[in-house]
């Protein structure tokens, strides 16, 4: 019976807590504090940036760098770890200099391509693309280390092409890899993303964010936080619901 | 840990670097701010004969530890009891789970709108950054194998005893998994907090540079910040191995 409990998902009215703590800053906070504005005021304090017509456009901006930055870290995160992970020397040659870049922090890369690529949309994509790679090439690189020679051998033996080996084996073989990869990988482009806007001031909602620090419009700051966590959560939400719903089907059929 | 040098991997490093210096210098790899690699080490040479190094190093590391080990009492602390009293989980779990999914860099303006640029902003941040993974990884530590329990009912253990002898050791290597992942968290976060709040520390050092047009200096400080995460990381794990030498085991955390 307690088992089962545990098994099931978090219970909803753990809400509590979080819903009480916004009611009390609501009742208590002082509409014109400068450090917590009540929740009812946040709004008002990204109205301005609906009027002006700024909101949508800052969210399109950071979702467009946000997919384009997760779908090339995915396409190459998956290529190189599957070359990586098939030869124990290709291997052992690489990854000193993969350990080395993983090292260093993706915060530390933000003024560096700043500079060296310019405060361009180019730029904010590659800063994100970067870290977002190494989740899914280590797990992509682990997965096809790990791949049974069986499975390699077998349509080998029965003379398929390498094209056919790559769509019909190797690929349904590593997605659930892949996928498991870009499920770590996609929380962390959308932080890399907002910490590029709020670094650089480029476009988007960490741009909007950090201005409206600059200019001190506390619930206007508290109303951005309130979306960029919204953000996260729906990024969170697709992307847990997709990788377990590919690869439970995945398990099915290998 | 006898492990054989990595030769070939070594001599890529090198190569790529090599490669790297040579694209620069024939301007194949044309951007007016590239440093080659031989650049990048005299930046480094003039970064620590200056003394601008050990200094923004030592406040960033000052407050990234600082943050870290404030979040390591407070997370393993409320992560316990999170995790060994059900009722106060049931009523607390979502809302964690709720702030969890905020993107954490998006309180670093806040961070800096309440503490100002001060270095209570960067520790600040650092302690939330980490709190998140030793909470989160003390709590499903505490979840013990109901095996293990059932064995220390049978010994007739006292309640404290269960805690200590079976519940904590269970719990250490994902306690120790929680302390590593959040000080490389609280040490980024440390260096956004110093770019975009706080005028000090490595995080300024490289804003700093990169407007004063310095990209070897800037790409040394880089360097730096690489080395000082491994080495961090390797310190953790160095002291958990020493520490919890039979937990570590247990989990197949040490595979020496």
């Amino acid at each position: 019976m307690k088992a089962k409990k545990e098994r099931g998902g978090t219970p909803i009215r753990g809400l509590l807590p979080l819903v009480a703590l916004l009611v009390i800053w609501e009742l208590v906070g002082d509409p014109a504090s400068p450090y917590f504005p009540p929740p009812s005021t946040w709004i008002d304090g990204i109205q301005p940036l609906i009027d002006a017509d700024k909101l949508l456009p800052a969210i399109g901006q950071t979702s467009l760098t946000f997919v384009l930055g997760l779908a090339i870290a995915t396409a190459l995160g998956a290529i190189v770890g599957t070359l990586v992970g098939a030869s124990r020397s290709v291997d052992r040659a690489l990854s000193p200099s993969l350990e080395f870049l993983r090292a260093l922090p993706a915060a530390s890369l933000v003024p560096v391509a700043a500079l060296v690529l310019g405060y361009t949309t180019q730029m904010k994509l590659v800063v994100v693309v970067l870290p977002a790679t190494w989740p899914i090439l280590l797990t992509c690189r682990t997965a096809r280390r790990t791949l049974s020679p069986v499975l390699l051998d077998t349509p080998r033996t029965l003379g398929l092409s390498t094209w056919h080996r790559t769509t019909k084996i190797l690929t349904p073989a590593l997605t659930p890899a892949v996928l498991l990869g870009v499920r770590v990988a996609a929380p962390l482009a959308l932080i890399i993303t907002l910490l590029v806007e709020i670094v650089t001031r480029v476009n988007g909602l960490g741009a909007a964010l950090g201005a409206a620090q600059a200019g001190f419009l506390s619930a206007q700051v508290y109303g951005l936080l309130t979306i960029a966590g919204i953000l996260g959560f729906a990024v969170n939400w697709i992307v847990t619901r997709a990788e377990t719903s590919v690869s439970r089907r995945m398990r099915g059929t290998v | 840990m006898a492990r054989r040098i990595n030769v070939l991997g070594a001599a890529v490093f090198v190569l790529a670097l090599g490669l790297w210096e040579l694209l620069v210098r024939t301007s194949i790899l044309d951007f007016a701010y590239l440093p080659p690699p031989t650049v990048v080490a005299q930046g480094l040479g003039e970064l620590v004969s200056s003394g601008e190094l050990g200094e923004a190093l030592g406040h960033t590391l000052f407050a990234a530890l600082s943050g870290w080990a404030l979040a390591a009492l407070a997370g393993v602390a409320a992560g316990s009891v999170l995790g060994l009293v059900r009722p106060v989980w049931m009523y607390s779990m979502a809302s964690l789970e709720a702030l969890r999914a905020l993107p954490i860099v998006a309180f670093v303006p806040v961070a800096v709108l309440l503490f100002g640029f001060s270095v209570q902003t960067e520790i600040m941040v650092a302690f939330y950054a980490a709190l998140w993974p030793i909470l989160l990884n003390t709590i499903s530590g505490m979840r013990t194998e109901p095996r293990m329990l059932e064995s220390g009912a049978v010994l007739r253990l006292s309640r404290a005893a269960v805690l200590w002898k079976i519940r904590l050791p269970g719990a250490t290597a994902m306690i120790v998994v929680g302390l590593r992942l959040g000080l490389s968290v609280s040490l980024v976060l440390t260096l956004v907090a110093e770019m975009v709040g706080n005028p000090a520390g490595l995080g300024f050092l490289l804003v700093e540079k990169g407007q004063a047009l310095q990209p070897g200096q800037m790409f040394a400080a880089v360097f730096v910040i690489g080395v000082t995460g491994i080495i961090l990381n390797a310190l953790v794990m160095g002291a958990a191995r020493l520490a919890f030498r039979g937990q570590m085991a247990s989990s197949g955390e040490v595979s020496s």
